[in-house]
């Protein structure tokens, strides 16, 4: 379904006025910014703060949208900007999921129940993305964005190396920190 | 090794930690925040949903046909502005078509009307009043006043006229009702012809030593216009008494002249003494018209 219309064709077409265009692209990357905030965010109506900020910047920078780049990397970047703005803001280095806060939402109570599950298979699927979600907590935060920019926007290393400003290389070993930290703490799991 | 074997395989998509990533619940966006953003989207293009995108030929297309309109308008404006600057001398080309016209249909009838003027004439000279009434219309139509002779003079014709001659008066006075400004072809074959010139030349010639030489001409000229100036339901501009005067004036010989007006000639001539001059104009005039009846004033012997 993706390969309808390219993201940079409709964003052009919306720079032109096709406000219809826009549709197609919020309804195809809603999801996964909105998981990416959320999963460096303590607060979800933080994410949903920022998450309409990121949306609002996109909608008035569109005239100088360039269709050379990605637009998910110029979707992405924009993201990172203003997540860095909200971590200097409120000196939020650490992101935790952890709720004592009726106001954040655990990922783990977003997990549906599947009632065709035996209850032995659903703790331990609970359990595994449990500590998934534990492992992802306690990574730092650079190799933590780089993971969610690798599995929530689909980036390859030379884009995310260009969303948060740092080289192929570094932007590579990140990732691969953070997927050896997260394969150590499922081991013996998957 | 196994590290970057795994790492490798991650990049691929084809771990274990990608499976399980995936099985993360997605997080819930409220519906509040869509409307939100998509509003905010629309209002920024100034579109509603579902609405057609903007035409972006449509500026430059109203520019175009504007720039278009501009060039004709003003291309055009300069015949504008001369068709408008000219009424007066369009009226004035139509004035003058319209006389030619008449004037064409009229010197046909005038020869006709001619011999009865004549007769007319010689039953009835001019009487020195109207004379003096049509100097001082044409005094006034100098002035600038406008000159209305038709009255007075065909008042005072009408009481002199025997009863014989009104059917060459009324011939005479037909066509004159519609006419607007006559010209000096037009009062010429009417006005002054044959004998009816020998009785006006009685009363001309004590004019003529009280006014001077340019008065004479200028009576001359009256004369000759009177009737049609009895034409005349319009007031006269000064142009018309100049083209009245100015054949009369001018001292060449010329052989376009119509009759009455070489009669005049002939007649100053022989008044300033030039009888050898005069005679030779009198017998060319013979010979040019020799059905052409001559005042005895004229006869030079």
């Amino acid at each position: 379904m993706r390969d309808e219309v390219a993201d940079e064709q409709l964003m052009e077409r919306y720079r032109d006025g096709d406000a219809g265009a826009f549709d197609v692209l919020y309804h195809r990357h809603k999801g996964g910014l909105f998981r990416y905030l959320l999963r460096q965010c303590k607060y979800q109506s933080v994410a949903e703060e920022l998450f309409q900020d990121v949306w609002s910047n996109i909608i008035r920078s569109r005239e100088r949208y360039q269709p050379s780049a990605k637009f998910s990397t110029f979707l992405y970047q924009v993201a990172h900007n203003r997540l860095v703005d909200h971590i200097r803001q409120r000196h939020e280095l650490a992101i935790s999921l952890d709720t004592e806060d009726e106001d954040s939402n655990s990922m783990l109570d977003l997990i549906p129940a599947d009632a065709g599950d035996q209850p032995e298979v659903m703790v331990e699927r609970k359990r595994l993305i449990e500590t998934l979600v534990e492992g992802i907590n306690g990574l730092p935060a650079l190799q933590r964005e780089t993971l969610l920019l690798r599995e929530e926007a689909g980036l390859s290393l030379e884009e995310i190396a260009e969303v948060t400003g740092v080289t192929p290389e570094t932007a590579k070993s990140r990732l691969r920190y953070a997927v050896a930290k997260l394969r150590e703490g499922l081991r013996g799991l998957v | 090794m196994s590290q970057d074997k795994e790492f490798n395989q991650y990049l691929k998509g084809n771990s274990a930690l990608t499976q399980v990533y995936a099985e993360l619940p997605d997080a819930a966006l409220p519906a509040h925040l869509d409307a939100a953003i998509l509003a905010e989207a629309h209002r920024a293009v100034n579109a509603r949903p579902g609405a057609k995108p903007k035409r972006r030929w449509t500026i430059p297309l109203g520019m175009v046909a504007t720039l278009f309109v501009a060039v004709m308008a003003g291309l055009e404006l300069p015949h504008m502005l001369k068709d408008a600057a000219s009424p007066q001398q369009q009226q004035e080309e139509k004035m003058a078509a319209l006389m030619d016209t008449r004037i064409a249909g009229q010197s046909s009838d005038a020869r006709e009307t001619d011999k009865s003027i004549q007769e007319n004439a010689r039953a009835r000279p001019l009487a020195k009043s109207e004379i003096i009434r049509a100097e001082a219309a044409m005094k006034s139509s100098e002035a600038g006043v406008p000159v209305r002779m038709n009255a007075a003079v065909v008042e005072t014709t009408q009481k002199s006229e025997v009863s014989e001659s009104r059917t060459s008066s009324n011939a005479l006075m037909a066509p004159a009702a519609p006419m607007a400004a006559p010209v000096p072809q037009a009062a010429k074959p009417m006005g002054f012809s044959g004998s009816g010139y020998i009785a006006q030349d009685k009363v001309l010639s004590k004019e003529k030593k009280a006014s001077g030489h340019v008065q004479d001409r200028l009576s001359d000229v009256l004369e000759q216009s009177a009737p049609a100036a009895a034409m005349m339901d319009a007031p006269q501009p000064l142009q018309l008494k100049r083209a009245l005067v100015q054949p009369v004036l001018d001292e060449a010989v010329d052989e376009n002249l119509l009759p009455d007006e070489w009669l005049i000639r002939i007649k100053r001539l022989k008044e300033e003494g030039k009888r050898d001059e005069a005679r030779k104009e009198l017998a060319a005039f013979k010979k040019r018209y020799p059905d052409r009846p001559i005042p005895v004033t004229l006869e030079i012997k």
